[in-house]
């Protein structure tokens, strides 16, 4: 095939292409699903305590190792599911926002001071607090979108938030990495710092 | 072909996507009530949660032990749609179903096996109670439930051999650990899908 014939054809193909986009088509497939899983998608990302303490537990972890390093996002989805299930029906957990700011001060605090208590110690304070985290979602959750897409958006991106923190946490390999994420963990600890102090003058 | 057939061709086809029609994905164009079971697994997310996680189960399970129960879990898909098409009305099997896929969810987490016996009658159970609730549902849509109860158990076999076969080939270390991670967000949203059905549309 010669060169000319060969740019003859993709001249062609490209035309055609365009003349694609001139259609009036409508094209409508599974709109409501897919609105339902990014409304879900992006809640956890609405509130800057909630990421925070999410990437901390996925610092921390990284910052513990294996297997903290996966047991604690493992965890923390299934027991924020069980503090959700009491946000949607509606059962009274006392001081959520609090718990929730107290969460980014402590996770804040362990990456800073570089605590590594035994795992178990690790993942029932980390399950401790993601009750508070679920149950303020649980109270925000629609019931009016298709509950398996708003909650799969809802998980999956919780889970995109703890691999980011492990990611980050990566950091620790590094020569002065530690540093770097104790430092960071300072960070944590004065934005949850002034949460609480918002919460409390408010 | 030589160059100005293929040009012809090429014309000919972009002169077609000039004619004004509109697109619908999924409209006018029945593929039949086999394949309707086919898709149902996929097109029905809490149907796509129940056969995911009885998957990961299975492919968490020894190799000799495969055949036994993925054999029980599609016999036991067969029966329970077969049931169904029978039009016999069991309004809780859909709430075992859901309760299913959250056990076993957290079983495919914590990488825990109970006895053979043991899980070969959980996973029955479970799959009977989706292929009666995956065919009951549809009862309204499909025409002819003989063909529907084979397609469903068709789709189901699809995605057990697919997801199976995935987990057999990558079996490293950090593969094992997500497929717990998948597991744990199973569970997690059945539970948040199970909390907002009970309450409810607010």
């Amino acid at each position: 095939m010669s060169r000319r014939t060969l740019r003859f054809e993709r001249t062609g193909v490209l035309v055609g292409a365009l003349v694609l986009v001139l259609l009036p088509s409508v094209a409508q497939a599974h709109t409501g699903s897919i609105g339902g899983f990014w409304a879900g998608f992006l809640h956890p990302l609405g509130g800057i305590d909630h990421v925070l303490a999410m990437l901390a537990v996925g610092i921390w972890g990284a910052q513990l190792g294996p297997p903290a390093l996966w047991i604690l996002p493992v965890a923390f989805p299934m027991v924020m599911a069980l503090g959700g299930v009491a946000g949607i029906i509606g059962l009274p957990v006392p001081w959520v926002e609090l718990g929730i700011a107290m969460s980014v001060i402590v996770l804040g605090s362990m990456i800073a001071l570089d605590q590594r208590p035994p795992l178990w110690v690790a993942a029932l304070l980390v399950a401790f607090f993601a009750i508070f985290h679920g149950y303020a979602h649980g109270l925000e959750l629609p019931g009016q979108v298709g509950a398996v897409e708003y909650s799969a958006g809802f998980v999956l991106s919780t889970g995109l938030i703890h691999l980011t923190g492990i990611l980050i946490g990566f950091v620790i390999k590094l020569p002065s990495g530690l540093h770097i994420l104790r430092a960071g963990g300072t960070v944590i600890v004065i934005i949850g710092l002034y949460l609480a102090a918002s919460l409390l003058l408010a | 072909m030589r160059a100005g057939g293929l040009a012809c061709v090429a014309g000919l086809a972009a002169a077609l996507c000039l004619v004004p029609t509109v697109a619908f994905a999924h409209g006018t164009l029945a593929a039949g009530d086999f394949y309707a079971g086919v898709l149902q697994p996929v097109t029905h997310p809490e149907s796509l949660l129940v056969v995911l996680a009885l998957a990961l189960l299975a492919g968490q399970q020894p190799e000799p032990n495969l055949p036994s129960l993925l054999g029980a879990i599609l016999v036991a898909t067969l029966l329970g749609s077969a049931l169904a098409a029978t039009r016999v009305a069991l309004p809780s099997l859909p709430w075992v179903a859901r309760a299913g896929a959250l056990i076993a969810g957290i079983l495919v987490a914590a990488r825990w096996a109970p006895h053979w016996i043991a899980l070969v009658v959980f996973a029955a159970i479970v799959a009977a109670s989706h292929g009666y609730s995956a065919t009951f549902g549809e009862l309204e849509e499909i025409e002819r439930p003989l063909l529907y109860v084979p397609g469903l158990v068709a789709g189901v076999l699809l995605i057990l051999g697919n997801v199976v076969s995935l987990m057999l080939r990558f079996d490293a270390f950090w593969t094992q650990v997500a497929y717990r991670i998948v597991g744990s967000w199973i569970a997690t949203i059945t539970l948040l899908v199970s909390a907002l059905e009970l309450r409810g549309p607010s």
